[in-house]
């Protein structure tokens, strides 16, 4: 037995060290990836079509989003970008989160203070953020914002725009939109659909007036997003980085 | 041996008592489920709104002093109180609450809010329950087509326009119209979109029923309002221009202005002058024709006799 056992010689070594080796890096990896994917699973996909022909860059969803989300008046979640091209009408690109299925934030965060919900959504816990911004330079969209000081004081869109409802974040950590998840899921609790109920929809949704955003689920296939998507030319920003985005544009037709 | 009883007798009562109560309590709990909400259950997490609300058009529907002063003069007639209040109910004569209040738009009350949102009714319907005109006008306006309802542009809580004015509010979605507007002569002597597109329907604005037409539709008589004598008036537009053409019948016009004569359109033609003085007339023959024909009458008998004299 014992010659046996010696009678590895250097190249076999080599071969197991390098096998296991692999094995060992890809086990790494594997754990990588799972650990930045979501435990258990969501029949929902939630994501937002948006209307670039209808939209008439009123800002309401930029207003209505900071004050559902009592947001610092420096801050916009949801930006209204005009691009305007000589002899050209203006147009604008509405811009929420994209909420990406292969996020750069969520892979840059040292301390996993960015993750996403089994639904899709890219959450942000602000009590795991220390506030190294390491995300807002990774995203792509510039979704993201700092918050370098408290918010104190009114917040100016509150209550012509609506309520808040959700707390107000700290100071030094990053936010971003969240798809007003919360709607999202106190409308499921109560039975409501996403999308069709406007109590269980993201308050941008509901607030423009020319109906140029769709909220749903993909994997509703009877959902409105679903059928824009299915029926319509759409295209996402930047698919050439690989992002994934969750956010569909309809171009002027 | 006494004294033990009676010391566990203390023990048990000392425990009954608190036990007690909390079953009172648990009792009283359930059975009075959970009282409808009031305005003032709304300003403890709602602060902000309420006191938006409060100041507003729908807020002080009943205790604005234009229309409590004219409800008494009138000797508080009920036809007003639909409007006016909520929750009236024409049969008893009663009514649940003075002014526009939080459940006319959020009913039935959710009892379990804030778990549960409350309901909000945001359609035009509802409003159209008191602003009947202002909805029939905006049913024919470019707005309906687009599906803008008054929301959009009204705050529901505050009932003024969302956004910094008026103008700022059309330029939201007509930019390309209202960047042009603002190098017109109408802008520069000071007029908003709002000034011609919603012209005034019912007296003047801020008093009572008086509202501003929400079909947005200009019409003539809002140019008239200002453009009244520059309207079919071809002297002012061609006789002192010298590149026009020569017409026979405005140099005629022209020279009478010369004379001094005034070419003002007068707001009554002279026939019309005439066609009264006629009717007039008419009226002043036919009251005093009785008299006419008796004398007419005595005549010809005066002569009649005569002539049998003769």
């Amino acid at each position: 037995m014992t010659e046996k056992k010696l009678s590895i010689d250097r190249r076999d070594f080599i071969k197991i060290a390098i096998g296991g080796g692999a094995v060992a890096a890809s086990m790494q990896v594997a754990q990588k990836v799972s650990a930045s994917r979501p435990e258990g699973s969501s029949p929902h996909q939630w994501a937002m079509v948006i209307d670039q022909g209808k939209c008439v860059g009123c800002g309401y969803c930029t207003n209505a989003c900071r004050a559902h989300n009592d947001i610092h008046p420096d801050i916009s979640w949801n930006r209204v970008i005009e691009t305007s091209e000589p002899d050209k009408e203006t147009s604008y690109v509405a811009r929420p989160c994209m909420q990406c299925e292969h996020a750069p934030c969520v892979d840059v965060c040292p301390v996993k203070a960015s993750y996403y919900r089994a639904d899709g959504i890219v959450m942000m816990d602000y009590d795991k953020c220390i506030g190294c911004r390491y995300c807002e330079v990774a995203c792509p969209y510039n979704a993201r914002a700092f918050n370098w000081e408290t918010f104190s004081g009114e917040n100016p869109a509150v209550p012509e725009w609506g309520v808040p409802e959700v707390e107000r974040r700290p100071r030094g950590v990053v936010e971003k939109c969240s798809f007003c998840y919360h709607r999202i899921d106190r409308g499921v609790a109560l039975g409501l659909t996403p999308g069709v109920d406007p109590d269980a929809t993201p308050a941008c949704v509901v607030a423009c007036p020319v109906g140029a955003r769709v909220f749903g689920d993909l994997n509703d296939p009877e959902s409105k997003v679903s059928k824009i998507v299915a029926t319509r030319v759409t295209h996402r920003l930047r698919e050439d980085l690989g992002t994934g985005p969750r956010v569909y544009y309809i171009l002027e037709t | 041996m006494i004294k033990r009883i009676l010391f566990r007798a203390l023990i048990a009562i000392m425990f009954a008592i608190p036990f007690g109560l909390v079953a009172v309590a648990g009792v009283q709990a359930s059975a009075n489920p959970q009282e409808a909400p009031t305005d003032k259950d709304c300003q403890e997490c709602h602060p902000a709104v309420v006191a938006v609300w409060e100041t507003s058009h729908h807020g002080q529907a009943m205790s604005e002093p234009d229309f409590a002063n004219a409800w008494n003069e009138r000797g508080q007639p009920q036809e007003c109180l639909p409007c006016h209040t909520t929750g009236y109910d024409a049969n008893t004569g009663e009514w649940a609450a003075d002014g526009i209040v939080c459940e006319a738009c959020h009913s039935p009350l959710a009892t379990n809010h804030p778990d549960q949102p409350m309901p909000t009714d945001r359609s035009v319907n509802l409003c159209g329950t008191c602003h009947q005109e202002t909805v029939f006008e905006w049913q024919v306006s470019h707005h309906r087509s687009a599906d803008l309802t008054c929301v959009d542009c009204h705050g529901q809580h505050s009932t003024t326009l969302k956004g910094e004015d008026a103008q700022a509010l059309c330029a939201n979605c007509h930019s390309d119209r209202a960047s042009g507007f603002a190098h017109s002569a109408h802008s520069l002597e000071g007029l908003m979109c709002a000034d011609c597109h919603l012209s005034s329907t019912d007296g003047e604005a801020g008093q009572g029923h008086a509202a501003v037409d929400h079909s947005f539709h200009v019409k003539l008589s809002t140019c008239n309002e200002c453009h009244e004598y520059d309207m079919h008036e071809p002297i002012d537009v061609h006789a002192n221009n010298p590149e026009q053409p020569s017409d026979p019948q405005l140099d005629a016009m022209a020279s009478a202005a010369n004379l001094g004569v005034s070419v003002d359109p007068d707001p009554i033609s002279p026939i019309y002058y005439a066609l009264i003085s006629a009717l007039v007339g008419m009226a002043f023959g036919l009251l005093v024709a009785p008299w006419i024909e008796r004398w007419y009458h005595r005549l010809d008998v005066r002569d009649s006799a005569d002539g049998q004299k003769e």
